[in-house]
């Protein structure tokens, strides 16, 4: 600590400010880099697709191109004009393309694989890169030249100036800050900070005008060589670059976050003091990000993502997918089958506390040590580890009503056979009893843990007040167990409306859609009709539904019993 | 702190590394050039399939082709799917003729008919029933390489024993309900059916031909409308004569209602409990062992008609298509010649997997030992692609047929309400 109090406050804002600018600009760098490489495959592709079109009616099914190649020179020299940047070299023609790249690397492999594939390829030399587009004969079928087009990445020097020129900004930011803060810390140290931040979204917004300018390019493009557009969209997933709107979004959120890094590092300096909690808070963080990245990038970003998927007509095998607005919504809230499966999805999660019973009484029963009890709770815990489908399965068997073993007990004993699942009252119950049994034994689990945490002596205590068994239970473990109750009411109602490998494997929402859940109709609609945005929407509202019902629930749940309290 | 030296020979390595790795882009073997094809047949049909293209592979040298089957069918037509809108899709797949023109309205599929001859594919020389599935105009989508059409398996032996002579192509409901009758017996005297004429199976894809033949369908010709052709009277009648084989005729056992299959049809008819059982090609593989061994001894006819009406069955076919988006066009299309060309296709017939789509190789197929091959090859002038062949929304329309039987078998409503209120669902579905 008295080390780092050594160092002059500027050098470790200056520090700071370097490793900030540096960072930001690699992130940035390599946005850019990835836009212009996009760019040129889109550029190549398109110009090799426009030679083709362009030569059809001069060329042989086989021949080779001839070396008509200035006029699209001499096009994409006028494109680059008129975006204001230097335009790439250009090679075309099998022999050419072959000797240049040759000539760049020994190995011949480099120029084979640039006539080999249909794809837009990149190839790293050193000093430069390589985006090659085939050229193809005129139906289209051989390869027999290809667009080489060289990109020259930022000489070092500039990758200084721009280091230095992202870093100084901050670092007089910071130092300013620093020494207004040590004196009067105020309001210009903040809005310093904030100006800093806002000269980074600036210069964002510029790096993103420029690729809005290759956006218009491409469309400038596929129009001066009569390219079909599906074409040129295919160009950017058959390059296997990213596409515009995913370079445009990364920039976006460069840019975005190191705006909210300054902003963030000027809240830190800005703040009149630093309380043991702001360090403790930010060590608490710190040890959570890890975690929340995961949450961030594996939930919300789909959860994000679905929600944009569900306002569009999103189907994944049309590239087209216009926004509709709350028109997804809208249907369903007309659509019977969807308020069916809510229904049944709401009553098949009753099967929840109802397991919860079953398993605090398993709790109790088996809550010794002898080998007996072991076993038994082995036994009991087995059907939660073991394969779901393996266990529809057989519950389908058992089911069933010519061979199954259940309706075969009844007969046995003189009753009539029931058609657990051919039935459209019986289907649903049947598949929660098979979800109660599956979950029965982790439930146990968690209640055996609850029941091994309350201490000995309060039993002892209320033994010594003259309570019996009951009393004990009532007054004793069920309050104590309360938390372990919430836990598993909430966690097992938000499983049961997740419900789907039972319901697919078994009934396939069968009988009459009896058996028809959120989930299944949302895995029908995605994945056999294809229509993403309907699923996305449904899923939506499953979600809404769910945080709803588990903040009532927390809320009504886990409110201690007034005795207690 | 110490070891000064040794970082900065670790850095020096990773450098060198670097360096070295750069301008090669990776020092994998480049030369080869892989081809991924998939589609969602069983370990024994790749099997087959790989000596095809092993063959090709010898034929090409530098291409090496690597099968990536699913055999789940569901989830295989997700990943197709889903690995053509990422961009990487597989250079040739399996395409259900059921999907055919969901992939063609939306463009992914590459128009093979330009290069068939480049890649010595004669057109002609498909049944046209079958290349019909896949092609639009002057256009092909996908090249067949096996089908079947929709048939009725019959047990020669419960025939027997029941005396019934066994039927032939072009029978009449009333013959079949005749057998069906004569089928259905309490074999072992304790008051209860124990075998039955036949199974009524739910899907719509099995009774697709009963309607057909009937003068019925659930569609208009252009595909864009369901009233006044699902509610229509000749459709009412063969769903009530439908619901009536397991209901008023007592043919049938109870049908599965809540599961699309689970086989349990197909079990009752090799185990010798029920007499006929409506299916494709795709039921001999499995059975081929027993029909060897003559554990089963079955024959082959052609779905009943109505009096009156032509018979009109329904023939599922598959075919390798290459995606649009496909790195290797120019491969991706000659592997797809090749996997149904004259030579795969002969390997598949000789294996008894299915159909051959081309006369000339079907017909030079070695005998019919079973006696079931040229009972499918009866159909195919008598058969048309399925309508999701025609109607790319066709997955949700089949999705709707389920609620047809089920609410007039289950719930025991009037046929035409039911008819008449699926078509309106169906409507709203081509319309959106």
């Amino acid at each position: 600590m008295s080390g780092v109090r050594r160092v002059p406050p500027a050098l470790l804002a200056g520090i700071v400010a370097l490793l900030f600018g540096g960072a930001l600009t690699a992130a940035r760098w390599s946005a850019r880099a990835r836009a212009e490489r996009a760019f040129l495959a889109h550029e190549a592709y398109a110009a090799a697709r426009g030679i083709r079109l362009r030569e059809a009616n001069r060329l042989a099914p086989d021949a080779r191109l001839s070396p008509g190649g200035d006029a699209v020179r001499s096009w994409m020299r006028a494109t680059y004009d008129w975006m204001g940047r230097p335009a790439p070299t250009l090679y075309f023609e099998r022999d050419s393309v072959r000797r240049f790249l040759t000539s760049l690397h020994p190995s011949p492999e480099i120029g084979r694989r640039a006539l080999r594939d249909d794809r837009a390829q990149l190839f790293r030399v050193p000093g430069r890169e390589i985006v090659t587009a085939p050229v193809k004969d005129r139906e289209d079928w051989d390869i027999v030249g290809a667009f080489a087009v060289v990109r020259r990445p930022r000489s070092a020097i500039d990758a200084v100036v721009y280091v230095i020129g992202l870093a100084l900004l901050p670092w007089l930011v910071l130092t300013a800050a620093y020494d207004r803060m040590v004196r009067r810390p105020d309001w210009w140290a903040r809005s310093l900070l904030a100006s800093g931040a806002a000269a980074i979204a600036v210069s964002g917004w510029l790096d993103w005008g420029w690729l809005r300018i290759g956006v218009r390019g491409l469309s400038e493009s596929a129009s001066r060589f009569a390219l079909d557009p599906a074409v040129a969209a295919a160009a950017g997933s058959v390059a296997r670059f990213p596409t515009t709107f995913a370079v445009g979004l990364t920039h976006l959120l460069v840019t975005l976050g190191g705006v909210l890094l300054a902003l963030a590092v000027g809240w830190l300096i800005g703040a009149r003091r630093r309380p043991p909690w702001l360090r403790e808070t930010l060590a608490a963080w710190g040890f959570l990000a890890p975690s929340l990245v995961h949450v961030v990038v594996f939930s919300a970003g789909p959860l994000l993502f679905a929600l944009y998927v569900s306002v569009h007509d999103w189907d994944l095998l049309r590239r087209d997918r216009p926004f509709v607005g709350l028109a997804n919504y809208a249907e369903l809230a007309r659509d019977p089958l969807f308020w069916n499966a809510l229904r049944n999805t709401a009553f098949y999660s009753l099967y929840v506390p109802l397991t919860m019973a079953l398993a605090l009484g398993a709790a109790l029963v088996v809550n010794g040590q002898t080998r007996a009890f072991r076993w038994l709770r082995t036994l009991l815990f087995l059907p939660y580890v073991a394969s779901l489908v393996a266990v529809a399965i057989v519950w389908q068997w058992i089911f069933d009503f010519d061979y199954g073993l259940l309706d075969a007990g009844l007969r046995a004993v003189g009753l009539p056979p029931v058609d657990w699942l051919g039935n459209p009252r019986t289907a649903l119950p049947s598949v929660m009893l098979v979800s109660a049994w599956v979950s029965l034994g982790y439930q146990m689990v968690v209640y055996l843990a609850g029941l091994q945490g309350i201490p000995d002596a309060l039993y002892e205590a209320a033994r010594l007040d003259g309570a019996g068994a009951w009393a004990r239970f009532r007054h004793v473990t069920l309050p104590l167990l309360r938390p372990v109750s919430v836990y598993l009411f909430i966690t097992g109602v938000i499983w049961s409306f997740h419900s789907f490998t039972l319901i697919y494997v078994m009934t396939e929402g069968g009988p009459l859609h009896a058996t028809d859940v959120v989930v299944y109709q949302i895995y029908q609609n995605a994945w056999e009709f294809r229509r993403m945005g309907y699923a996305s929407a449904m899923s939506w509202v499953l979600f809404a539904l769910l945080a709803a019902l588990a903040v009532a629930q927390w809320k009504l749940l886990s409110r201690p019993p007034a005795e207690h309290a | 702190m110490t070891g000064g030296p040794g970082r900065a020979a670790l850095l020096a390595l990773a450098l060198g590394a670097a360096a070295a790795g750069a301008p090669a882009c990776g020092g994998r073997d480049e030369d080869a050039v892989t081809l991924r094809i998939t589609s969602w047949q069983t370990p024994e049909e790749n099997a087959i399939d790989a000596e095809s293209w092993r063959e090709f592979e010898r034929r090409h040298p530098g291409v090496r082709v690597v099968n990536d089957p699913v055999s789940n069918q569901a989830e295989y037509r997700e990943r197709v799917i889903t690995s053509i809108g990422a961009g990487a899709p597989p250079d040739v797949f399996l395409l259900d003729g059921v999907d055919a023109q969901a992939f063609i309205t939306e463009g992914v599929l590459l128009d093979l008919a330009p290069f068939a001859r480049r890649v010595g594919v004669e057109l002609d020389d498909f049944y046209p029933s079958v290349l019909a599935t896949f092609s639009r105009g002057e256009r092909v989508y996908a090249l067949p390489k096996g089908f079947t059409p929709m048939v009725y398996f019959y047990n020669r032996a419960l025939f027997d024993q029941a005396g019934v002579p066994y039927p032939a192509n072009d029978w009449t409901t009333e013959e079949f309900v005749r057998a069906a009758k004569a089928l259905t017996r309490d074999t072992d005297g304790d008051g209860t059916v124990d075998q039955w004429g036949t199974v009524l199976d739910r899907r719509f894809f099995a009774w697709q031909a009963w309607l057909w033949s009937a003068g019925g369908d659930i569609l208009s010709p252009d595909g864009t409308r369901a009233s006044g052709y699902l509610d229509s009277p000749q459709t009412d009648s063969v769903v009530r004569f439908l619901a009536s084989l397991p209901r008023e005729l007592g043919v049938a056992p109870r049908p599965n209602a809540f599961r699309a299959a689970t086989g349990t049809e197909e079990r009752l008819f090799f185990s010798g409990r029920v007499g006929m059982l409506t299916s494709g090609h795709w039921l001999v593989p499995n059975i081929r062992r027993h029909l060897e061994q003559g554990r089963v001894r079955l024959g082959v006819v052609s779905v009943p008609r109505s009096p009156g009406h032509p018979l009109r069955t329904v023939i599922f076919a598959s075919a390798y298509a290459v995606p649009f988006n496909t790195p290797h066009r120019k491969l991706a299309v000659q592997l797809a010649a090749w996997m149904s060309g004259r030579e795969a296709q002969r390997r598949r017939l000789a294996a008894g997997l299915e159909l051959a789509t081309m006369p000339a190789v079907q017909l030079s197929a070695a005998g019919d030992p079973y006696g079931l091959e040229s009972g499918f090859v009866w159909q195919v002038p008598r058969g048309a692609p399925p309508w999701g062949a025609r109607v790319a929304r066709f997955r949700e329309v089949e999705a709707q047929m389920f609620d047809v039987l089920d609410r007039v078998l289950i719930n025991g409503e009037d046929v035409h309400a039911v008819t008449a209120d699926v078509a309106r669902r169906v409507d709203a579905i081509l319309v959106r």
